[in-house]
């Protein structure tokens, strides 16, 4: 037997209401889990940066890259707490974008700087210790000569 | 002078020059700690980056302009994050003797990061968008800020010391903790209180 059509336009607007309802929780979930992504994504290019910087890399060009970063995901958390869902995913996705451009970016240059660093070291030390080593020997012929110098000059004064 | 005072000096000038030749090894073997202490400043300063310029006053539709800045002297590149936040007179304002922030949520956040001894400044544009107003309170429905309208909803009862309704914009200041791998509050806050009036 066929549903009344009063029946019917009930369900049809129960189902479009819950899809619609259930639309907006995912979409809610989805900025939140973008957020999330874009938070921690942000967080490890920070400590990307923050190791090339110890490690002796000039990383102020990635420090604005990194600030880009942290603006757009200011402003995805903005636009998530006013209700704009669409424009929260876009910049968090933005910002993720941009964190793990500038994370690659960091890794790199902290492996030559690391590179960079160890060269140095070792240049530093070979140069340091043959200086040390040629003060040494110089200092010692030095000393012979002006020990013999000084003891025939006694030799001739004794006479 | 004989010939032991003679090889003496020759030594003494020996180790010498060699200290010095050493001394490019030391450099880079030998790390000392940072002499400096370790803090970051924070200000709030009105449009002329002057207190003379703060919006004391502030008429529903009238623009407050504001600036903040942070100098970072903590040694190290830090990821600060600043919350500006706004209240009514009995809501709750972060704790200084506990360390504490205030619970109540962001108005709006900024996000940025600085090397050391570099310093940070942006503005903080907001107007009263929307507020009504009884003879004994007011309430504020929404705030502009930087351009992006905010919903809420804050009462101000009006104050018959100050005789007005006043509300307060608080900036908090936390950085990232590379330890707990989160952001923490940096126990630093900076306020103004503003009257608004129709």
């Amino acid at each position: 037997m066929p549903p009344p059509k009063r029946v019917l336009a009930v369900g049809i607007v129960f189902a479009v209401i819950v899809s619609i309802a259930l639309r907006g929780a995912l979409a809610a979930d989805e900025a939140a889990s973008t957020l999330e992504l874009a938070e921690n994504s942000l967080a490890s290019s920070y400590g990307a940066v923050f190791d090339a910087g110890k490690a002796g890399a000039n990383v102020t060009a990635l420090t604005r890259e990194l600030d880009n970063a942290g603006f757009l995901l200011s402003k995805a958390y903005l636009e998530y707490r006013v209700g704009n869902l669409s424009g929260s995913i876009y910049f968090a996705e933005l910002s993720h974008n941009v964190s793990s451009e500038t994370m690659l970016r960091a890794m790199q240059l902290k492996e030559i700087a690391a590179s960079e660093a160890a060269r140095r070291f070792w240049l530093t030390v070979i140069t340091s210790s043959a200086s040390i080593i040629v003060i040494i020997l110089m200092s010692y012929i030095l000393w012979q000569r002006f020990r013999r110098w000084y003891q025939s000059r006694s030799r001739v004064l004794v006479r | 002078m004989n010939l032991d005072q003679y090889r003496a000096a020759f030594l003494t000038i020996t180790l010498v020059l060699a200290l010095i030749a050493a001394a490019p090894i030391m450099n880079v073997t030998v790390s000392l700690p940072s002499p400096a202490e370790a803090f970051s400043e924070l200000w709030v300063l009105g449009s002329n980056h002057t207190i003379a310029e703060y919006p004391l006053q502030m008429k529903v539709g009238s623009v407050g302009r504001l600036v903040l800045g942070i100098r970072n002297n903590m040694n190290y590149p830090v990821y600060y994050l600043l919350k500006a936040k706004f209240r009514n007179e009995t809501q709750p304002f972060p704790d200084a003797i506990k360390g504490e922030p205030s619970p109540l949520p962001s108005l709006y956040e900024f996000r940025f990061f600085l090397e050391n001894g570099k310093t940070w400044e942006t503005w903080f544009n907001f107007s009263i968008r929307d507020a009504s107003f009884s003879q004994e309170s007011c309430l504020v429905k929404s705030i502009v800020v930087n351009g992006t309208p905010i919903s809420m909803n804050v009462t101000s009862l009006l104050s018959p010391v100050k005789n007005g309704f006043y509300y307060q914009f608080f900036f908090e200041l936390w950085l990232y903790d590379s330890k707990t791998q989160s952001l923490r509050y940096h126990e630093r806050f900076v306020s103004i209180w503003t009257n608004i009036v129709q």
